[in-house]
């Protein structure tokens, strides 16, 4: 399975880069992905059906325990065939539905991109190999929403839609992380043997996720607005595969779940009653035969997420049956769209007439597969669903009544639809093209398959219950064209007899949702809150960086010298006790100490450049004394040169600049900032002095500079011997500056001259 | 071998000296810089090899012993991030020339740029604290003249906002310096290790947090990091892609080397971990709230290092090996995403995402070239930033700290948020006309640097592997510190 993953990325990569020669052979390239799967998963399915799983491994940062380890068993292969039959449909598809342009190759690769990712995360065991193709699908998913850039529209849905299931992924990552340490195992089929106790909040996280990615109300907004992307990667990512990891996770996981918490089950009902009633009760309110049907996949999304999450045997039994029927008649139902679509133009049902006899072989496929949809007798949708209501009814009444009511909105939204697309329109109607070919054809066997599989479910008996034996451990329910005279048929033809009905009179269907909806339209959409939620995060950062940011110097320099000054003091406010105040030294030290504080306090204060430039210089002659009054004469040489070269440098400056400062009042804030600044260096200096008890390196210098580096003046030799480097740095910064101030002088002195 | 450590840092500076010695003729110039950048990433490498299965190799200046004299120490750590920072200092450096040309380029520039390096070379090395503020001075006298290119007065001003800051950083590190040495009488790293730990606790835990301080103040840390987005996007590309990539780094290494081999190293540092989350969420939300792609980038620059932070903190193996390979990652990243604003600049004639469109078909390679590093960034997998920020959740949760491993995500989903804020305005959407076109050579550079963060992906196991021994180096310095003082001059 590695390298047919491995394939799917080569293959989208050559397509990128050879998307200038490619042309019309990008999609026809992009087949072998799919078709390769399907060759794999016919050639593995004997022995992985039979109950030899079959495990993969690649190892990847051994230090993390990352590593991508694959376990194909029924459930996994179940999956596997359907992204690779879907896919490999979808592509011939596309390869028609595609005029060959610059941008079709980025498409192609995208989609066998995205389907190797979705290979991934099917077969994945390791929680972080789940993870990897997770996001790989999400970063896939965001560019092929969004493949229609010019669309302000398109931009926005695809960030929505990466915005939503991208949280949802983080939020599983760090389930996956708490799972992975509850249960001392990433291996899904450990945690799953044994599952681990007390990790809550990891399968809460884990559940918000899935539901991300499934579309899960509240968090299904990005899927309708994911239909900006175009027809053939809705029908295979946001109705067929994509949409359904979720499904595909909590079915792995729920058995372990269910047996560690007891929250579980109640949470995924309820999740999933109401996405199904939600998604259901907005289809009936759509215009675009795609957004009905994005709805429509939302609503099956939360039976199936509700199916596969209970962790019960005969309901997981009933899940992969309808992921299988599922996957089948919407992906059908999105490429007749599409067909419809490019014959006439438009999606919608109100314009929509006389297609069914333009393009018959279009009009029997909507049919086929919506009935399918609809579970009418005869179609493989009827027989998955019977097998799901028969589990229902042995969890109790009040929940089969629930999902058959979902399943009277199911009927009325598919009613809806058929009449939408071949009933009469209500608006000005468009004129129908003739098209033929893979447009026709490939939505017409999906549909065809499942008619088929509704006549023989014996074709695929084998691997749906070795899919169900695989998550649940016991194949609990059965595919049959006919049950029989059994509870569930009754719940099922009932739903069907009733959502008939409603599909029979539409304008009151309209008047009750349009009723409905006037009072349901007042909260926020999912969209709104989105939209809202955003402007609300962006205008918050922007109040935030406005607060930090202010551009203003003064502050920025005030905010580090009291962070610094915090972080030096407050360890030291401990150790100021016992402190010993160093002995005075020479008397002088008194009036210089005097000079330089004086001078300091008045260069706060002055409003007057020469005075500041004086003041300055009493600092620095004052420390100067000091210097000379402690034994060090040459430093004390240095400093005075220093000073006095500094002085008149500022003098010459001072002449052609304003007497006085622009602001030069000093503020409270800036005083106190600089008290406290002076204060930590003086409390500092003394508290690290008093607490030295290892003699200083300074005695090596003394001792070794005359005999070691022949130098009489140690400051000398430490300067140009010991610590030499030191020196050299300092001198190039020197060179430095000097360049950068001529560099920035002179070109304004020539200007000047000029 | 030892020799390699004092050539590192003289070699760059002595090829600027002769830059300037050449005067304004170009190829010479180039010929000298380029041979002497070549030379650092070739002796930062080979120091890399040597040291990664041995001891560290210590060079005494002026064959004097350690403490006297100044120490050059290259071990696993110095020389993993140094050698990754000498290779984007190649790459930067061809793209340089590709894009300044003849004419917007000063005369000195290459004089600058190796001066920069050297800088950067003696930071990393040097193992005294006092040559590592003539290191830092070195970088920063080289930074600030970098920044004036063009003299125009917006880059002035931003100039002098900067040089002001890492003037005040400088006088703390000073103070900093003068705290150290008054209570251990000794400069050299090494041989601080021992006396700091002698130390009554409060001053040792003023020490280590003035160092926090002083040396967040160059790694851009909350709160002390309002410098950075004012000051690196007016530069020239170059300028501001080597600056974003390494100079923070540097901080940030610098941090990590004074944090675990002086700091308390008994369970988690609350304070960091205080500054590490407020560092992610400040720096992140500064970026959504931009509209310039540099502007954007430069918030990231403090978002990211609140991550290198996040596994300081826990002061736990696993914990800093996540910190140094997401460090070494970021130099890498950085660097690339800086190039690739660069080139989007030239071809648009503007950085500001409202001007900006359709380089996705327009230019289908640039995009190519910012996609993995904007998942990179983002840290979605299989992109090399996923392998570290993965290893800081796992360091989390084995020190417990539930509450940072949240935000640490939350981060990265809004990170992920503002590189598609880039992508969906400045390569999707309708085309704006085209104002220029990055070249070949700016091209190529980019692309030089792009392959190096993909092959993270490739090497992350082994990459992690010499993170985790850098971490174990680093938090028990015995070795560190017995190589340093007992190496003969």
């Amino acid at each position: 399975m590695l390298s047919i993953i491995l394939l799917h990325g080569l293959l989208a990569l050559g397509i990128l880069s050879a998307r200038r020669f490619i042309g019309r052979y990008a999609f026809p390239v992009a087949v072998i992905g799919p078709l390769a799967t399907i060759g794999w998963a016919i050639w593995r399915a004997p022995g992985i059906v039979d109950g030899t799983p079959r495990v993969e491994r690649l190892e990847w940062v051994p230090g993390l325990d990352l590593s991508v380890e694959l376990l194909v068993d029924g459930y996994a292969l179940l999956f596997v065939a359907l992204v690779g039959v879907v896919g490999a449909a979808i592509f011939f598809y596309s390869a028609a539905y595609f005029r060959p342009g610059p941008r079709v190759p980025l498409f192609a690769a995208s989609m066998v991109a995205f389907a190797g990712a979705m290979l991934g995360i099917v077969t994945s065991d390791h929680l972080l190999s789940v993870f990897i193709f997770w996001e790989l699908t999400t970063i896939t998913s965001y560019l092929l929403v969004g493949y229609d850039d010019r669309s302000a529209k398109a931009r926005s849905a695809a960030l929505h839609a990466a915005m939503v299931t991208g949280a949802g992924g983080l939020a599983m990552l760090g389930g996956f992380v708490l799972l992975a340490d509850a249960g001392n195992s990433w291996l899904i089929s450990d945690l799953v043997a044994n599952p681990p106790g007390g990790a809550g909040l990891a399968w809460l996280l884990v559940l918000i996720g899935a539901a991300s990615k499934s579309a899960q109300a509240p968090l299904h907004g990005w899927l309708p607005g994911a239909m900006a992307a175009p027809t053939p990667a809705s029908a295979f990512l946001h109705s067929a595969t994509m949409v359904k990891a979720g499904v595909f996770l909590v079915g792995r996981l729920s058995p372990a779940a269910t047996a560690e918490t007891d929250w579980w089950w109640p949470v995924v009902l309820t999740i999933g009653v109401a996405t199904m009633l939600v998604g259901g009760w907005q289809a009936l309110r759509q215009t675009d035969l795609k957004l009905l049907l994005a709805y429509g996949t939302v609503s099956q999304l939360g039976f199936l997420f509700l199916l596969a999450g209970s962790g019960i045997p005969a309901l997981a039994y009933g899940a992969v049956a309808l992921v299988l029927a599922h996957g089948l008649f919407k992906s059908a139902l999105f490429l007749a769209v599409g067909a419809i679509d490019s014959a006439t133009g438009t999606r919608d049902i109100r314009r929509l007439e006389g297609v069914g006899r333009s393009l018959p072989w279009v009009f029997a496929t909507t049919v086929t597969a919506a009935a399918s949809m609809a579970a009418v007798p005869a179609t493989f949708g009827f027989v998955a669903k019977e097998a799901a209501f028969d589990g229902l009814v042995g969890e109790g009444t009040g929940l089969v009544a629930i999902v058959a009511l979902a399943s009277v909105l199911t009927v009325a939204y598919t009613g809806r639809f058929l009449l939408g697309a071949f009933g009469p329109a209500t608006d000005e109607p468009t004129g129908v093209d003739q098209i033929g070919g893979w447009k026709v054809w490939v939505p017409f066997g999906l549909a065809g398959a499942g008619l088929v599989l509704g006549l023989v479910p014996g074709l695929v008996k084998p691997l749906v219950e070795s899919a169900a034996v695989a998550i649940s451990g016991d194949a609990a329910g059965k595919l049959v064209v006919w049950p029989g005279l059994v509870p569930a048929l009754g719940w099922s033809l009932g739903s069907l007899a009733v959502g008939l009905s409603l599909v029979a009179v539409p304008r009151a269907v309209d008047a009750v949702t349009a009723a409905v909806a006037t009072v349901t339209d007042r909260g926020p959409s999912t969209e709104g809150a989105f939209r809202a939620g955003l402007t609300g995060l962006l205008g918050g950062a922007d109040r935030l960086t406005a607060t930090f940011q202010s551009g203003s110097l003064p502050t920025y320099l005030a905010t580090i010298a009291l962070a610094v000054v915090a972080a030096g003091s407050i360890p030291l406010l401990g150790e100021l006790g016992g402190v010993e105040l160093p002995s005075l030294g020479p008397a002088i030290e008194i009036p210089l100490a005097l000079v330089v504080s004086i001078s300091a306090i008045g260069l706060l204060l002055t409003r007057r450049r020469f005075a500041a430039v004086i003041l300055l210089g009493g600092v620095g002659y004052g420390i100067a004394g000091i210097y000379a009054a402690n034994g060090g004469p040459d430093l004390s040489l240095t400093q005075i040169l220093v000073e006095t070269l500094a002085i008149a440098l500022f003098a010459l400056v001072l002449r052609n600049l304003p007497a006085d400062f622009d602001r030069a009042r000093a503020s409270i804030g800036r005083i106190l900032t600089s008290v406290a600044v002076a204060g930590f260096v003086f409390v500092a200096g003394l508290v690290a002095v008093d607490s030295r008890t290892a003699p200083s390196v300074a005695e090596y210098y003394v001792e070794e500079s005359l005999p070691s580096a022949a130098g009489k003046n140690v400051v000398n030799v430490i300067l140009v011997d010991f610590r030499a480097m030191d020196t050299l740095g300092e001198i190039t910064v020197l060179a430095v500056a000097t360049l950068g101030v001529a560099a920035l002088v002179l070109p304004l002195l020539r200007r000047k001259q000029s | 071998m030892s020799w390699l450590l004092p050539a590192a840092v003289a070699v760059p500076l002595v090829g600027a000296a002769l830059t300037l010695v050449v005067g304004r003729r170009l190829l010479p110039q180039r010929l000298i810089a380029g041979s002497s950048i070549a030379f650092l990433f070739g002796a930062a490498v080979t120091l890399l090899l040597a040291v990664e299965e041995g001891a560290p190799i210590v060079s005494q200046l002026g064959g004097w012993p350690a403490p006297a004299g100044i120490s050059l120490v290259a071990d696993r750590f110095s020389t993993f991030v140094l050698a990754t920072s000498a290779g984007m200092l190649v790459a930067v450096f061809v793209y340089a020339i590709a894009q300044l040309g003849r004419d917007a380029l000063d005369w000195w520039f290459h004089a600058k740029y190796l001066v920069l390096a050297s800088g950067v070379a003696l930071s990393l090395l040097t193992g005294d604290l006092f040559n590592l503020f003539v290191g830092f001075e070195v970088m920063l006298v080289a930074s600030y003249v970098l920044l004036t290119v063009k003299t125009d007065r917006r880059e002035i001003r931003a100039t002098i906002s900067y040089v002001v800051i890492n003037l005040l950083a400088s006088a703390f590190f000073l103070v900093l310096i003068a705290i150290v040495y008054g209570a251990t009488g000794t400069l050299n790293l090494a041989d601080l290790a021992g006396r700091v730990a002698d130390l009554p606790t409060g001053v040792a835990d003023a020490i280590s947090l003035l160092m926090l301080a002083v040396f967040g103040i160059k790694a851009a840390l909350f709160p002390l990091f309002m410098w950075l987005p004012d000051s690196y996007p007016t530069a020239p590309t170059p300028v501001t892609a080597i600056f974003a990539g390494l100079l923070t780094k540097v901080g940030m290494a610098i941090v990590i080397r004074t944090q675990t081999l002086l700091g308390p190293t008994d369970g988690p540092s609350t304070v960091l971990l205080w500054v590490a989350g407020a560092t992610m969420v400040v720096g992140v939300l500064g970026a959504i709230a931009q509209n310039d792609i540099k502007r954007i980038l430069s918030f990231h620059i403090v978002s990211q290092i609140g991550y290198m932070a996040m596994g300081l903190a826990f002061v736990t193996v696993a914990g800093v090996a996540a910190s140094v390979l997401f460090l070494v990652n970021q130099v890498v990243v950085k660097t690339g995403l800086f190039l690739i604003a660069g080139i989007v600049e030239r071809e648009q004639g503007t950085g500001a995402l409202s001007r900006s469109g359709g380089m996705l078909q327009r230019r289908p390679v640039v995009a190519a070239l910012f996609a993995p590093l904007a998942l990179s960034i983002a840290g979605i997998p299989p992109f090399g930033g996923f392998v570290p920020k993965l290893g800081l959740v796992q360091a989390g949760l084995e020190a417990d700290q539930g509450g940072i491993i949240a935000v640490s995500l939350a981060v990265s989903l809004l990170t992920l948020f503002s590189m598609t804020k880039i992508w969906s305005a400045a390569f999707w959407g309708d085309p704006v006309p085209e104002a220029g076109r990055a070249g070949p050579g700016m091209i190529g550079a980019t692309a030089l640097v792009v392959a190096a963060a993909i092959a993270v992906t490739f090497v992350a196991g082994p990459a992690m592997e010499l993170s985790t021994s850098i971490a174990t180096d680093l938090l028990s310095s015995d070795g560190y510190v017995s190589s340093v003082l007992e190496a003969a001059p």
